[in-house]
């Protein structure tokens, strides 16, 4: 009777410390395999280093012209819009000034340029005043229709104005895509019209590290 | 045992009553909102749900607000990641239906807002229904 009830103890144990073991195999394989798998992004990303076209002829509402190599180091998006814009611009504005809330202190290592693609209506200053008030961190960038056509297609960036209303009002038709240049300069990724604040963050994080 | 279930009938005989002779409650607009605007733009877009109450279709055929020039139904659409929109003179309301107006989508746009739209605003507009009629609604902005 003792010697039978100490065999079974320790082949009890055994089991025990086997199922231990296997959980703690899975639970660290889980860990290593979140820790190597790339992250998979929302946005379509640029394989090959593409390195993003100039703003020629267009100017910063800092009355500087656009040079991506002043930007500290810091992820710049690229947003085609207008201020006439009701609801597209106003919305993707305020989804990346979410996204950038979303990353706190890394928030402060990207910022968005939005290019008037309405140069007959938008100034170079009201521009910037329209994209800081939903982020301090964003920057306008306007310009002569000419330079702002020949910069939208090097962006692959359609506009036109839509039908012009007996008051003379008319909205744009554009391109809503947002684009991310990393700080080699590089055109990185295209995000799609519409892209969900905490997607975008969880994109930008990526990038950022 | 008997009164009780007759009080009962008696009740629901009346509260039906009382739902069918109040026409204003047809259509329920709910979750009217605006997003605050920049000072330097005189646009804005309002967002709210429309349900339909009655067994019987309606639609949203226009509306209006003094703190606005001009109001227009608007839907945006994006085609080829090509965003534009195309305006509408009546969005149908299935019976018992909702329909909801939200950013990317269905709006009412706001041409020459008189003030910019502050978190807190309660601006008052005017819908139009083809069957309902008029119906007063508060946007409320909102920093969502």
């Amino acid at each position: 009777m003792a010697t039978s009830s100490t065999n079974r103890r320790p082949r009890w144990l055994l089991v025990l410390i086997l199922a231990a073991v296997i959980l703690a195999g899975i639970l660290v394989a889980r860990f290593a395999v979140s820790l190597f798998s790339p992250h998979l992004y929302a946005g379509t990303v640029f394989q090959q280093s593409t390195p993003a076209p100039a703003m020629d002829g267009l100017l910063l509402d800092t009355g500087q012209p656009v040079n991506f190599g002043d930007f500290d180091d810091k992820i710049v998006l690229v947003y085609f819009g207008y201020t006439n814009c009701p609801d597209v611009c106003p919305t993707t504005l305020r989804d990346v000034a979410k996204a950038l809330d979303l990353l706190g202190d890394d928030g402060d290592r990207v910022t968005l340029l939005m290019v008037s693609i309405d140069p007959e209506r938008d100034e170079l200053a009201t521009t910037g005043e329209y994209v800081r008030f939903f982020d301090e961190r964003f920057y306008g960038v306007a310009g002569a229709p000419e330079a702002t056509t020949q910069v939208a297609s090097q962006y692959g960036v359609f506009f036109q104005p839509s039908e012009v209303e007996a008051d003379g009002t008319y909205e744009m038709d554009h391109t809503a895509s947002l684009m991310g240049i990393d700080t080699n300069g590089d055109l990185r990724i295209v995000w799609p019209p519409a892209i969900e604040a905490q997607v975008l963050a969880d994109d930008l994080k990526a990038l950022l590290t | 045992m008997t009164r009780r279930r007759f009080l009962l009938v008696l009740f629901f005989v009346i509260a039906m009553a009382g739902c069918s002779t109040s026409d204003s409650a047809d259509i329920v607009v709910r979750d009217a909102w605006s997003p605050p605007t920049p000072p330097v733009t005189n646009v804005a877009a309002f967002y709210f749900t429309i349900h339909n109450l009655t067994t019987t279709a309606d639609s949203l055929v226009g509306a209006s607000s003094s703190s606005c020039d001009e109001m227009q139904i608007h839907e945006s659409v994006t085609t080829d990641d090509v965003s534009s929109m195309d305006e509408l003179l009546e969005v149908p309301i299935e019976p018992d239906g909702d329909v909801v107006f939200e950013p990317n989508g269905l709006h009412l746009m706001c041409l020459g807002l008189a003030e910019p739209v502050k978190v807190g605003d309660s601006i008052a507009v005017i819908l139009k229904f083809e069957r309902s009629g008029s119906l007063d609604i508060e946007v409320v902005g909102d920093d969502r």
